[in-house]
C-alpha cells in the first residue's frame, strides 16, 4: 500500500512538473517526513484564511508543491520560508473549500529534486470571521509599559491597532468585548491613569466611571448581551502573586467578586443575590445566545488568599434572565459543581448556534492563562454532557477562546511553544462539537515573527468586521472629560 | 577671500578655516564626551538588543520617524565598545556643522561664525546626558544638516523644482525621521527668503505639508500630540517634559543662519572678524563644560557607572562609585553586593552608614534602572523569582529591550529548567552583533540538565531553588531567603544576607528564632551573628554558648560594655570607643538605638 501511495504520489509530482515554469522534476521520492514550522501538518483551516507560510530546517534549496482539485502551486523557500503568493492562495482555497490539500516539500540534492512524504491540510468548507481583536503587551509585569488592543484580518497579515496605550501616557488598557462578534459597539476599560470604561455604541464614545458604592471595585470582566441593551461584568478584588520558581509562573486570584449587569442606556448596574452573595465568589459571565440565561462562575468564598489559593474551586452556574423586565432569576443551576467533580472551571463561552459551551478547566482558581493544567472543555447545553477538546488541547494553558459567528471556529489563545509567550491559535469546530487539530495564526514569515516578538497575544475575540474607533477621539475623552458616573439600582 | 585649490577641489580659506574649527571642536567634544559621559553610551547601548534579521528592521522602519530609530540603533550597538559612543557622537557633531558650513556659506562665508553652527549638536550633546533623550534626534539633526545643504543646491534650479523637490523631501524626511522636519521647513522658508529666492512664499508649502502629515498622524492615533509630532518631544521619552533648554538646539539653527545674513564678510572689520572667531573657538567648549556640569545628574551617571562595572564584574570600582553616595538605597544595595561578591559582606556591612535591612535589597522598584539592579541582586542570593520579575519588567520598560536583561532573564529561565522560553531568548541574542557568542554558550544547556548542574554559576543556583509552591516577596526579601535556606542551609549568601538583615532591623525576635533553627546548619556562623546573640541573651552565657558564640566573643562584650560604663561615667572617648568597636554589632545598637 505505503509502495502505491509513494508510486501514485512521484507520478502526480512527475505529471504536475511538466506544466508550468518554476516546476521542477522529481527525481526521487523519500519514505521519511520533514519537520515544518510552525507545525500545519494535518490541520484544517477556513477556506479565507491567509497564506499558512511555514519553514524547514532542511539546507539546500527546497520547494514545497501544493495540490488541490484542479490546481498545483510550486512555491520556493526563500531563506528556508515558503511564502506562498497571495492570490493563488486564495484560488487553491476557492478550489478546495470542504477538501484537502496536499503538501510536498521537496528538496534539491546534486542537482536532483527529491520529495518528502507529504501531508495535508484540510479546508473547511465555512468561513471563519475575518477579523480577530485581541490585547498584546508583555505577557508578565507589575507596571504597565507599551500594550495594545489590535485587530488582525485573518484573510491577510494585516495588523492594525483599535487602540493603544501610548495615546493615555501607558496606562492600562483590557477587556474589550463586543456583542455577538459586531465590531460596531465595543467596550474596553482603562486602568490606573485615566481610568474609565470605554463605551463605543451607534458612532459615539462614552466614557464611564464604574465604581459604585454598592460595588467592590470598577467594572471588570464583560460579556455583552445580545440585544446589546446590557452588558453582564464581575467586580473583583483582584490580587497576583509571583511564584519562586514553580512552572505556572504566578496566580492570580480574587479576593472577594460579585456579578453585576450594567444598562447601557440607563447607566446603571443592577443585581440579586444570585449572582451577588455576600458569601460567594461570583465572576465571569456569559449570557446565551438567546439573551434568557445568564451564566457565571462561583465558588465559596471568604478564603484567606492567598495563602488558600488552591481550595478555590469554581463551579459553572445558571440563572434565568429576562432582558424585558430586567429580572434576574433566583433559582441558581449548577452546571458543574467544583465541591463534587473536584476541578475549577474559567472563561465559559458559548457558541452563537447555542449548542455548545467551551469552558476552561483546571484544577482551581480561574484565571486560565496562568495555569499549565487549563484545557478547553465543550458542554453539549441539550445533554449536559462535558468533555474534553483533546485535539486542540496541549500540555501548556489554553484558554481564552472565542467562538466564529457560524460557532464554527474558535480562536483561543496558547502557551504551547514556549511555555510563556501566549499566541492565538485556530481550531475547527466540526457538527458533532469535536475539535480539529489547531494551526497557529499565519504569518509572513512566521518563525521570525514569533521569535522576535517579546509580546503575548490575551483576549482573541473574533469579530465580523474591521472596528472603526476614533483612537484620538478616545484618547481625548478619556483625558479631557469627566466621564458618566454609572448608578448601582437597588 | 580668493580659492584655492585643494587636491583638484576649489575650497576657499574660509572653508578650511571653518573646518578648522569643526576639527578643533570635534576633538574637544570627544574628549569631553569621553571623560563625561562614557557610562551614559555604556547605559544607552543597555536599552536596545538589535536584531540583525529583517523582521526587526522592518518593525522599527515602519514608524514615524523609524529610519532615523534605525541608523541610531545600528550606531548604539557599538557603544559596547571604549570610546566608541564619544567617539561616534563627536563625528556626527562635527558632520552636522559641516553641512550646516556648506548649506548657511551660500548667504555669507562668515568664516568667523563657523563654531557657531557646532551650536546645534554641542545642545542636543548636553540633552544626551539624559538617557530619556533619543538618540535618533542627534541622527536627525545631521539629516536636517545634509538636507539644507542639498536645498542649497537647489535653489539654482528653477523655482518649481525648488519646491517641489523641497515638498517631496519635507514628507520624506517626516517619515523617516521624524519632527526634525518641521524644523527643516522652518529653515527652508527662512533660507529661500534670505537668499531671496524667486517665489519664495511658495516656500511655505513643504511646512504646510509637514504640518498637517503631523495632524493626520495625531488623529489617526499614531502619534500621542502635536509636540511629539512637531517638536523635540518626538525625540523623548513620554513621560519627559522638555522645558524649554531642550529648544535651543533647533533654535540656535534658525538663529545662525539669521547671524549668516546679518553678518557678512564685509560687514566687520577683520580683526574683529578674527576676534569673533577664537572668542567662538573658545567660549563654545567653555559654555559646554559649565552647562555640562550644571545640567548634567551626576547621580544617575553614578548609577550608569555602577551598572557598567556591576555587569563586568568589576566590584572594586563599584565600592568606590557607590561608596560615594550612601543616602541613596540603589547605592547602599550595590555597595553592600560588591563587598558580598568579594566576600567581605559580613566584615564590612556595619561599617556603613546603612538605613535598615532595604541597604541590602530594595523592596520595591517603580522604575526600569532600580529593576534593571535589583534584577541582577536577586539573582546573586539566589531568589530566582524575583529576579525575573524585575529582568522582565524592565526589559519591558525600556522601549526596545535591554541586552543584560535578556541575559538575565536567559539565565533564570536556564535555572528554572523552562528551557524553551530560554531558547527563545537565546535565539534572539544570536541575533546580535556582540551577544551572539554568549548566547552559543548558553544554548549547550537547553534541555541538558547534567551540563547545567555542573556549571558552576548556574548549577549553584539551581540548588537553591525553594522546593514548594510558595510565592516569593509575599512577606518581603528575608521570607525569600529562609526559604531558599531551607532548601539549601550551605548556601552562603543567602544566609549572609538573611542575617545582615535581621540585624540590621533589630530584630531580636526574629534573630532568635533564626538562630534556634539554623544553628548547627548553616556552614557559617559570623561573629557579628554572635554578637547579636549576646546582645538579646546578656543575662544567659549559658544559652549564648550552646548556640555558638565563642568564649572570645563573651570576653569581648564584657570588655565592650566596660568601655561603654567609663564612657558614661566620663572615663573615655567616643571617637576611642568608635575606633575600637566601631565594626562590632554592639557599636551598632548604640549608635542607632535599639528598636
Amino acid at each position: 500500500m505505503k509502495k502505491i501511495t509513494i508510486l501514485t504520489t512521484t507520478g502526480l509530482l512527475l505529471l504536475a512538473a511538466s506544466c508550468g515554469k518554476g516546476d521542477i522534476q522529481i527525481s526521487k521520492q523519500l519514505d521519511k517526513e520533514v519537520a515544518i514550522t510552525p507545525d500545519y501538518k494535518d490541520v484544517t483551516i477556513p477556506q479565507n484564511i491567509a497564506p499558512m507560510n511555514f519553514q524547514t530546517s532542511l539546507e539546500n534549496p527546497t520547494c514545497v508543491v501544493i495540490e488541490g482539485k484542479g490546481t498545483q502551486l510550486t512555491v520556493h523557500a526563500k531563506d528556508g520560508v515558503f511564502q506562498i503568493p497571495e492570490s493563488d492562495w486564495k484560488k487553491l482555497l476557492a478550489d478546495n473549500a470542504g477538501g484537502d490539500l496536499k503538501m510536498t516539500v521537496c528538496e534539491e540534492q546534486g542537482g536532483n529534486w527529491q520529495a518528502y512524504q507529504p501531508f495535508t491540510m484540510h479546508v473547511a468548507a465555512e468561513k471563519a470571521d475575518p477579523y480577530v481583536a485581541y490585547r498584546k503587551l508583555q505577557s508578565r509585569y507589575e507596571q504597565f509599559y507599551r500594550l495594545g488592543i489590535y485587530q488582525r484580518n485573518i484573510e491577510t497579515y494585516e495588523e492594525s491597532p483599535i487602540y493603544e496605550n501610548k495615546l493615555t501616557d501607558y496606562n492600562c488598557a483590557n477587556c474589550h468585548s463586543f456583542p455577538m462578534q459586531n465590531p460596531e459597539k465595543m467596550q474596553f476599560h482603562m486602568r490606573a491613569k485615566f481610568a474609565g470604561t470605554v463605551l463605543m455604541r451607534d458612532g459615539h464614545v462614552e466614557k464611564l466611571n464604574t465604581k459604585t458604592d454598592d460595588t467592590m471595585s470598577a467594572l471588570v470582566y464583560p460579556y455583552w448581551h445580545p440585544s446589546e441593551k446590557y452588558i453582564a461584568y464581575s467586580v473583583n478584588l483582584t490580587a497576583q502573586n509571583f511564584f519562586h520558581h514553580q512552572d505556572n509562573i504566578l496566580e492570580v486570584y480574587d479576593n472577594n467578586s460579585d456579578v453585576v449587569i450594567y444598562d447601557v442606556e440607563k447607566h446603571e448596574v443592577f443585581a440579586n443575590e444570585a449572582i451577588k452573595n455576600d458569601s460567594v465568589w461570583e465572576s465571569f459571565p456569559t449570557f446565551s445566545p438567546d439573551g434568557k440565561s445568564l451564566y457565571f462562575l462561583s465558588a465559596q468564598g471568604q478564603k484567606q488568599m492567598p495563602q488558600e489559593y488552591k481550595s478555590v474551586k469554581y463551579s459553572l452556574c445558571r440563572v434565568d434572565f429576562d432582558p424585558a423586565t430586567r429580572t434576574i432569576g433566583t433559582r441558581i443551576d449548577t452546571l458543574y459543581n467544583a465541591d463534587k467533580e473536584g476541578k475549577s472551571v474559567s472563561f465559559p463561552r458559548i457558541s452563537p448556534d447555542g449548542k455548545l459551551m467551551v469552558v476552561g478547566l483546571q484544577e482551581f482558581g480561574n484565571f486560565s492563562a496562568w495555569h499549565k493544567d487549563c484545557d478547553m472543555y465543550a458542554i453539549r447545553l441539550d445533554s449536559g454532557e462535558m468533555y474534553p477538546l483533546t485535539e486542540a488541547n496541549s500540555s501548556e494553558s489554553d484558554s481564552y477562546h472565542s467562538w466564529s459567528s457560524n460557532s464554527r471556529w474558535m480562536v483561543f489563545s496558547s502557551r504551547r511553544l514556549d511555555g510563556l509567550y501566549t499566541r492565538l491559535f485556530m481550531t475547527y469546530i466540526d457538527e458533532n462539537g469535536q475539535a480539529h487539530k489547531p494551526f497557529l495564526l499565519p504569518q509572513k514569515n512566521p518563525v521570525e515573527f514569533y521569535d522576535n516578538l517579546l509580546e503575548a497575544y490575551n483576549v482573541p475575540e473574533f469579530i465580523k468586521g474591521k472596528v472603526k474607533l476614533d483612537k484620538h477621539e478616545v484618547a481625548s475623552i478619556m483625558r479631557e472629560s469627566q466621564g458618566i458616573d454609572i448608578r448601582y439600582k437597588k | 577671500m580668493s580659492k584655492k585649490t585643494i587636491e583638484g577641489m576649489a575650497v576657499s580659506p574660509a572653508t578650511i578655516i571653518a573646518m578648522l574649527a569643526f576639527v578643533l571642536l570635534g576633538g574637544f567634544l570627544f574628549f569631553y564626551l569621553q571623560s563625561t559621559q562614557e557610562f551614559s553610551y555604556f547605559y544607552r547601548e543597555q536599552q536596545q538588543v538589535f536584531l540583525h534579521d529583517s523582521s526587526y528592521i522592518g518593525s522599527l522602519v515602519n514608524q514615524i520617524g523609524g529610519v532615523g530609530v534605525l541608523i541610531s540603533q545600528y550606531l548604539i550597538q557599538f557603544f559596547l565598545l571604549t570610546k566608541a559612543g564619544a567617539l561616534l557622537t563627536a563625528l556626527i557633531s562635527v558632520l552636522t556643522g559641516v553641512f550646516l558650513w556648506l548649506a548657511f556659506k551660500r548667504l555669507s562665508h562668515s568664516w568667523f561664525l563657523a563654531p557657531l553652527l557646532m551650536l546645534p549638536a554641542f545642545f542636543y550633546n548636553l540633552y544626551l546626558a539624559d538617557s530619556y533623550v533619543h538618540y535618533e534626534g542627534m541622527v536627525a539633526l545631521l539629516v536636517l544638516a545634509v538636507s539644507l545643504w542639498l536645498h542649497g543646491l537647489m535653489t539654482r534650479f528653477h523655482w518649481g523644482i525648488r519646491v517641489a523637490a523641497s515638498s517631496v523631501w519635507s514628507l520624506c524626511l517626516y517619515g523617516a525621521f521624524g519632527p526634525v522636519a518641521v524644523l527643516y521647513g522652518l529653515t527652508v522658508i527662512l533660507y529661500d527668503v534670505l537668499v531671496k529666492a524667486p517665489k519664495n512664499y511658495l516656500s511655505l508649502i513643504p511646512l504646510a505639508l509637514v504640518l498637517m502629515a503631523g495632524l493626520l498622524a495625531v488623529n489617526q492615533g499614531m502619534l500621542v500630540n502635536l509636540s511629539t509630532a512637531y517638536w523635540m518631544q518626538g525625540y523623548t521619552e513620554y513621560f519627559f517634559n522638555p522645558g524649554s533648554f531642550y529648544n535651543y538646539a533647533w533654535l540656535s539653527v534658525l538663529a545662525t543662519l539669521l547671524l549668516f545674513r546679518l553678518f557678512g564678510t564685509g560687514s566687520a572689520p577683520k580683526w574683529l572678524q578674527a576676534g569673533s572667531f577664537l572668542i567662538g573657538l573658545g567660549l563654545l567648549p567653555f559654555g559646554y563644560m559649565q552647562i555640562n556640569d550644571a545640567h548634567q545628574d551626576k547621580s544617575m551617571y553614578k548609577m550608569e557607572q555602577i551598572a557598567y562595572y556591576a555587569n563586568h564584574g568589576d566590584w572594586d570600582n563599584v565600592i568606590r562609585v557607590a561608596q560615594s553616595e550612601t543616602g541613596n538605597y540603589i547605592f547602599l544595595n550595590y555597595l553592600n553586593l560588591a563587598y558580598s561578591k568579594k566576600g567581605q559582606l559580613l566584615d564590612r556591612f556595619l561599617t556603613i552608614p546603612q538605613a535598615g535591612s532595604q541597604s541590602l535589597i530594595l523592596s520595591s522598584s517603580q522604575n526600569a534602572e532600580v529593576s534593571m539592579m535589583l534584577a541582577m541582586l536577586y539573582y546573586h542570593v539566589g531568589v530566582i523569582g524575583q529576579s525575573q520579575v524585575h529582568a522582565y519588567s524592565s526589559n519591558m520598560a525600556v522601549t526596545y529591550g535591554s541586552p543584560e536583561m535578556n541575559r538575565q532573564m536567559t539565565k533564570n529561565y536556564l535555572v528554572n529548567g523552562q528551557y524553551k522560553v530560554a531558547e527563545k531568548h537565546i535565539k534572539m541574542l544570536e541575533k546580535t552583533r556582540y551577544y551572539a557568542d554568549w548566547a552559543k554558550q548558553m544554548r549547550q544547556y537547553v534541555n541538558n540538565d547534567k551540563a547545567l548542574e555542573a556549571d558552576p554559576e548556574l548549577g549553584a543556583k539551581r540548588k537553591d531553588l525553594p522546593d514548594n509552591d510558595a510565592f516569593t516577596a509575599l512577606y518581603g526579601p528575608i521570607n525569600d531567603l529562609l526559604m531558599i535556606l531551607e532548601t539549601n542551609p550551605n548556601e552562603n549568601t543567602a544566609a549572609e544576607y538573611a542575617i545582615a538583615m535581621l540585624l540590621l532591623d533589630k530584630n531580636f525576635e526574629g534573630i532568635q528564632v533564626f538562630v534556634d533553627r539554623y544553628f548547627g546548619k548553616l556552614a557559617i556562623w559570623p561573629e557579628c551573628l554572635q554578637e547579636a546573640i549576646v546582645t538579646y541573651s546578656e543575662k544567659d552565657m549559658d544559652y549564648c554558648r550552646q548556640h555558638g558564640v565563642s568564649e572570645d566573643v563573651i570576653q569581648r562584650f564584657a570588655q565592650f560594655r566596660n568601655e561603654t560604663l567609663q564612657l558614661r561615667h566620663g572615663g573615655g572617648a567616643v571617637q576611642q570607643l568608635a575606633r575600637n568597636w566601631g565594626n562590632s554589632y554592639w557599636y551598632y545598637m548604640l549608635k542607632t538605638g535599639k528598636k
